[in-house]
């Protein structure tokens, strides 16, 4: 038997050759870049952009999306992907936010992480048991989530005012660092284990890289696929309860586009569409450089809709990039055989 | 396994009436749907029954309806369009600004020909970047709902004057029927020529039934699909032409939703998300079946919000159907 | 048989002296490539050592028949299988050596027959379940996932872990870094798959089988893919499994390798088993006799070129397509029929496809009509006037949602290239199908039928006869006459040779040399993506043809 301790040691531990270190490398890199470069150039243009009231927003904001982000990189890597994550969280929001009317911050959190569960949970069985197309059931569930939540408001806001400690998850700090950073990082923690030390995630990857391979193995897939979906509704949840904490009164018609956000800042990160594998960091990365920019914009009165068009822009470039990477990648092989 | 015996071949032959009313329902089921809907509504309903609630169905059948034509054709070669909500608000906000200066039919060429061009971005984005159509979409759809906002300006609406443009949104032919409906009625049967009369339409029936055997056999795999984008281009901004005359303005977020009541429309219908073979006459009907299912919403006065559930589950239960169907067929 | 074939072959009855193989070098110091002396034939290139002790048959087959719908693909064969031995399974295309290899490896079920797993009877009900009893199959498309590690793949689904869940790595490590050491393969357990060359990989599904402790592997053409160095570090490791008292299936066509590694051969023909024996004492020609049912007769062949005396329709010089062909040069003429023949990883059909636009290719030139053409799509080649028959035409040759019309005629007309053909034309289409169902005798209930209600032989008529409906003067035909019977596939040929004569130029690609030699005036013979040779009208023969593609030399007095 190991020592449990020497495994939390992320250092590699197996030789790998010169070239693959480098693509990895260079994955993770290119948006590390990115992020440096936007950082920098928002701190010269926009005045006000280096303080530490708006670097904590900028991070906070960034929190919030990396974590839907995070579960989405989980998903895509196993071939699949959630567009309902956006009617989730605003769902899960609302939740929370009325839940506190009654019970308690705990309690009603939990009662938000649960309703995420039950949803991602229903996503997964709908798309592995029924053997329905996850784009459509997915599609399908972005609508009824939202008409859940607009009927359950009847297009009002619900404002929390009982058991209002619950704006600390957002406001408060540890160790200088905003909660909702925190959550994030743990949320990533937590998921690149998952991800990269269990079999749990290694058999997600499997599915999304040769899925003919993987039933061969002896996996089941069936039940891998609805567990992940169940991840992403939790990570949707968590998201909403930090956006309810956040603004203190939600509506249903909060987060659309959300859905788009997460697979941006997955694929920006550096995972492929195509499956096999998911950069965790990378999509912490995109999420602060998405953030940033917004950040940035705002300080230069930029109308809002500009960043509407950065995001459709940014994410059609980084498929692009993406697509090259893999053709240049097969055209390589083929020319060593 | 050998099966002999009269026992044997009576059984047989139930099964197979069996089998074949099933198929028959679940190739028909939307048109089914559609008219037992009608009949039950009718009949518990007497506002429902009125010629004006009529015509509002069949006007407002026709905005989705229109798309659904061209998201049809662009399903059938394989892939999807989630722009189109953009699209149209774009299409919309660029038809209210010309009015005062074009009139009212060059106006509508324009518009029509701007559709046409932001369906060939589409194309061109999804073929030459070889991206998924779907994600592409997705951005594209960002991209031109930010471009309607900066625009507009911010949310900002325009209203639309010309009467005689607003004519085409409320004024009907022989007295009962809405224009915007007669022009649906066109859409579908020229798409209807394009996809089974026209060699385009085979090679868009090719494309979508096996990419590598289109390829295999020489067709211009990339072209075809690039006019289907541009096909529901057109066919977006067409809708958008009578939608922004229907409410007399026109704003970005005018189509809010769009793409998922076409794709739900389409789906329902009963054309396979595979590709490869398509219903017009199926998506025809499915936009009827919405329409009187918002209607019926509206006049039980259940709340509007019940539109994204029900539209939702109507989605997912047509695919469901759809797999029972092709589960049948190999049995 | 025998009769249709002597209606088409056109043997020379000349009685050659005993052949002289020449192997490619001792594989053994493949690093430095020694020829072997001549005057040495025949024997095996190496000590082969006997591992097994002939006692008790790990896997033995009896009396296993299997009934396809109008076919008898295995008829009573007894098959049995030792620890420790390699065990080579060898016959012509039709054989049975892949219905047999499947119902090994669970994909199919026999229709009669018995299948004992060291001394027990089991039934094998599916792939997995061959697995978990210990057999492994390794074929061409590998169960890797590219983008997991070696370490990963190989413990894929039956990951080692620790209390909290997480994977033991140490523990991974350790029996993956075991499992390499046995088969010395020195591949870095973190690399990820994706980035492995094609001998590499299977090495690692080798590895992934060792390490599940398979008594059975079997591979399927496993140097398809493989140059001579990893051919030569294969052969090293099946040493290797065999000392472990494993039993290998080795599924191949090429004889050399066979003499090279196996202990004992099984030659199926026709169905039925011919014999099983072992290789020592047993020539390469002996081998041949039984899967051919007589004598291989090989001629003295002396190359010569064909004198240019017309334009070439279709001129192609050093053709090279990246990981598939090299340097191919030959020319076609209107009014000829060149045949192309090769084994399984010889190149055939990609050669076809980079004249057709759809491979990329590096090097070389294509003239057509001598006028230099550049192939970078279909849509191109059709219009310089090339059309290729595809080789699977399930996954690349028929649309499944289109009618049988509609699949005939789908190449028939360029898209947008006259105003006038925007529109379909009902009756028109309706006449040019009637003519093609009547010179191909397709049986379709109506043009409007779908073409997934048709048999797999009148579905290759369509393929067919949309190649001939294409407008297209020079036709790369692949396998022509696939699952066609044999009285149509006369036909078949005679069309081709008419329509030759009518002023096509018409390249034949296919692995049934029957047909290739009924057909052809010249046959060009690829092996590991080069030419083999090229020979002319008097020197086609079934076994000129079978020995070059083999890979045998065959010379003459010029050599």
């Amino acid at each position: 038997m190991s020592n449990s301790l020497e495994l939390l040691n992320l250092r590699s531990i197996f030789s790998v050759s010169n070239a693959t270190r480098l693509i990895q490398v260079a994955e993770s890199l290119g948006v590390f870049a990115l992020l440096m470069i936007v950082v920098i150039g928002a701190s010269i243009i926009a005045p006000g952009f280096f303080t530490y009231t708006n670097l904590t927003n900028t991070l906070i904001t960034a929190s919030i999306t990396a974590v839907t982000g995070l579960g989405m990189t989980f998903a895509i890597a196993m071939g699949g992907f959630d567009l309902s994550v956006g009617s989730i969280q605003v769902l899960t929001a609302i939740v929370a936010a009325g839940l506190l009317s009654i019970v308690d911050a705990p309690l009603a959190i939990l009662g938000a992480i649960f309703t995420g569960l039950a949803l991602g949970l229903l996503n997964g069985a709908l798309i592995s048991k029924l053997r329905l197309p996850a784009f459509v059931v997915t599609f399908g569930m972005m609508s009824i989530v939202r008409g859940i939540a607009l009927l359950v408001t009847q297009g009002q806001s619900v404002m929390i005012t009982k058991h209002i400690e619950f704006g600390l998850l957002n406001n408060g700090k540890i160790l200088g660092l905003p909660v909702p950073f925190i959550i994030m990082m743990l949320v990533f923690i937590v998921l690149s284990l998952l991800l990269k030390h269990a079999p749990f995630g290694r058999h997600a990857c499997a599915i999304g890289g040769n899925r003919a391979a993987a039933i061969v193995s002896g996996i089941n897939v069936d039940r891998v696929t609805i567990a992940v979906f169940g991840l992403v509704g939790v990570t949707a949840a968590i998201s909403g309860v930090m956006l309810s904490s956040q603004l203190m009164i939600v509506d249903a018609t909060l987060g659309t586009g959300f859905e788009l956000q997460a697979i941006t800042v997955s694929v920006l990160g550096g995972t492929s569409l195509s499956g096999g594998h998911g950069n965790l960091v990378g999509t912490v990365f995109a999420a602060l450089l998405l953030a940033t920019i917004a950040s940035a914009l705002n300080i230069l009165n930029v109308t809002a809709f500009y960043q509407y068009l950065a995001l459709g822009v940014l994410l059609i470039f980084a498929l692009a990039i993406d697509t090259a990477r893999r053709t240049f990648i097969a055209k390589s092989l083929l020319s060593r055989a | 396994m050998d099966l002999s015996g009269t026992e044997n071949r009576k059984l047989d032959s139930q099964l197979s009436y069996g089998v074949s009313a099933l198929s028959f329902f679940t190739r028909y089921y939307i048109q089914s749907l559609l008219v037992v809907s009608v009949v039950i509504l009718a009949a518990v309903n007497p506002y429902f029954r009125t010629l004006g609630n009529l015509e509002n169905i069949l006007l407002q059948a026709s905005f989705a309806g229109i798309g659904a034509a061209g998201m049809t054709l662009l399903i059938v070669s394989g892939a999807f369009d989630l722009s189109v909500a953009g699209l149209l608000g774009l299409c919309g906000v660029l038809i209210s600004e010309l009015l005062p200066s074009l009139g009212v039919v060059l106006t509508v060429l324009t518009g029509l020909l701007f559709g046409l061009l932001l369906g060939l971005l589409n194309g061109l984005v999804v073929t030459k970047l070889r991206i998924p159509a779907f994600i592409a979409t997705l951005g594209m759809m960002n991209i031109y709902l930010a471009l309607a906002f900066i625009w507009t300006q911010g949310s900002r609406v325009i209203s639309v004057e010309d009467a005689s443009f607003n004519t085409l949104g409320t004024g009907t032919v022989f007295g009962v029927l809405p224009i915007p409906f007669v022009i649906m009625i066109a859409t579908y049967l020229l798409c209807y020529g394009i996809l089974n009369r026209s060699v385009y339409g085979r090679c868009l029936r090719a494309v979508g039934s096996s990419e590598i055997a289109a390829r295999t056999a020489g067709l211009p795999v990339d072209l075809i699909r690039i006019l289907a984008f541009a096909i529901v281009g057109g066919c977006t901004a067409l809708a958008g032409v009578f939608l922004t005359a229907e409410l007399s303005s026109a704003s970005a977020i005018m189509a809010t939703g769009y793409e998922l009541t076409v794709i739900a429309v389409v789906v329902i219908g009963g054309t396979s998300l595979r590709g490869g073979a398509g219903t017009l006459f199926g998506s025809f009907a499915g936009a009827l079946f919405f329409a009187v299912i918002s209607s019926a919403l509206n006049i039980l006065n259940v709340g509007a919000y019940w539109q994204y559930v029900v539209t939702g589950i109507f989605l997912i239960s047509a695919l469901g159907v759809q797999a029972l169907r092709s589960y049948i067929l190999v049995e | 048989m025998e009769e249709i074939w002597a209606l088409f072959l056109s043997r020379s009855e000349s009685s050659a002296g005993r052949p002289h193989v020449r192997p490619l070098c001792h594989y053994d110091h493949y690093l430095s490539c020694r020829p072997i002396p001549p005057g040495s034939w025949p024997r095996r290139l190496r000590l082969r050592t006997e591992q097994t002790s002939y006692q008790e048959p790990i896997l033995s087959l009896t009396g296993i028949s299997k009934q396809f719908p109008g076919v008898k693909a295995l008829d009573d064969v007894d098959f049995s299988l030792f620890p420790g031995e390699v065990h080579a399974l060898m016959g012509e295309n039709g054989a049975g050596k892949s219905t047999l290899i499947n119902i090994i490896s669970g994909l199919l079920h026999p229709t009669s027959g018995k299948i004992c797993l060291a001394g027990e009877e089991v039934i094998l009900t599916s792939a997995i379940q061959a697995q978990k009893v210990g057999i492994s199959t390794i074929t061409q498309e590998f169960n890797l996932v590219p983008e997991l590690t070696v370490a990963e793949n190989i413990f894929l689904g039956r990951e080692p872990t620790v209390q909290i869940g997480l994977l033991d790595w140490r523990e991974i490590k350790r029996r993956a870094s075991q499992v390499l050491n046995e088969l010395g393969l020195n591949v870095p357990l973190g690399q990820r798959v994706a980035y492995l060359s094609v001998g590499d990989r299977q090495l690692v599904e080798i590895a992934k089988a060792l390490s599940m402790e398979f008594r059975i592997i079997m591979m399927d053409e496993p140097t398809a893919a493989l140059n001579a160095a990893e051919v030569a570090r294969l052969f090293e490791i099946i040493e290797r499994l065999k000392q472990r008292g494993i039993a290998v299936l080795y599924v191949s066509h090429r004889l050399r390798e066979i003499f090279e590694i196996a202990d004992r051969v099984t030659v199926l023909r026709d169905g039925k088993r011919v014999d099983t024996r072992r290789l020592d004492g047993l020539t390469e020609d002996d081998v041949v006799t039984m899967m051919l049912g007589r004598a291989l007769k090989k001629e003295a062949a002396v190359y010569q070129a064909i004198p240019v005396t017309e334009k070439a329709a279709l001129s192609v010089k050093n053709l090279t397509a990246p990981g598939f062909v090299t340097d191919i040069s030959f020319d076609l003429h209107v009014g000829e029929v060149m045949g192309c023949a090769g084994l399984v990883g010889s190149g055939r059909y990609e050669l076809t496809r980079a004249l057709f636009g759809l491979l990329r290719i590096s090097g070389g030139e294509v003239k057509i009509n001598g006028r230099l053409v550049p192939l970078t799509s279909s849509n191109d080649a059709i219009r310089y006037g090339i059309y290729m028959l595809p080789e699977e035409r399930k996954i690349e040759g028929i649309f499944p949602d289109l009618t049988v019309r509609e699949n005939l005629l789908i190449s028939a007309q360029r898209l947008f290239r006259r105003f006038s053909e925007l529109l379909i034309n009902a009756d028109d289409e309706e006449k040019r199908y009637e003519g093609m169902r009547n010179s191909l005798d397709i049986r379709a209930s109506s043009s409007g039928q779908k073409i997934t209600k048709l048999s797999g032989g009148n579905q290759q008529k369509v393929m067919l006869g949309r190649a001939l409906v294409s407008n297209s003067r020079i036709l790369l035909l692949n396998e022509p006459t696939r699952g066609v019977d044999v009285g149509t596939r006369v036909e078949i040929h005679a069309a081709i040779r008419r329509l030759a004569q009518g002023g096509y130029a018409i390249l034949v690609s296919s692995s049934d040399i029957p047909e290739l030699v009924s057909v052809s005036d010249r046959c060009l013979v690829l092996s590991a993506g080069r030419t083999k040779g090229l020979l002319d009208r008097a020197q086609i023969s079934e076994d000129n043809i079978t020995a070059l593609a083999i890979g045998q030399e065959i010379t003459g007095d010029n050599q």
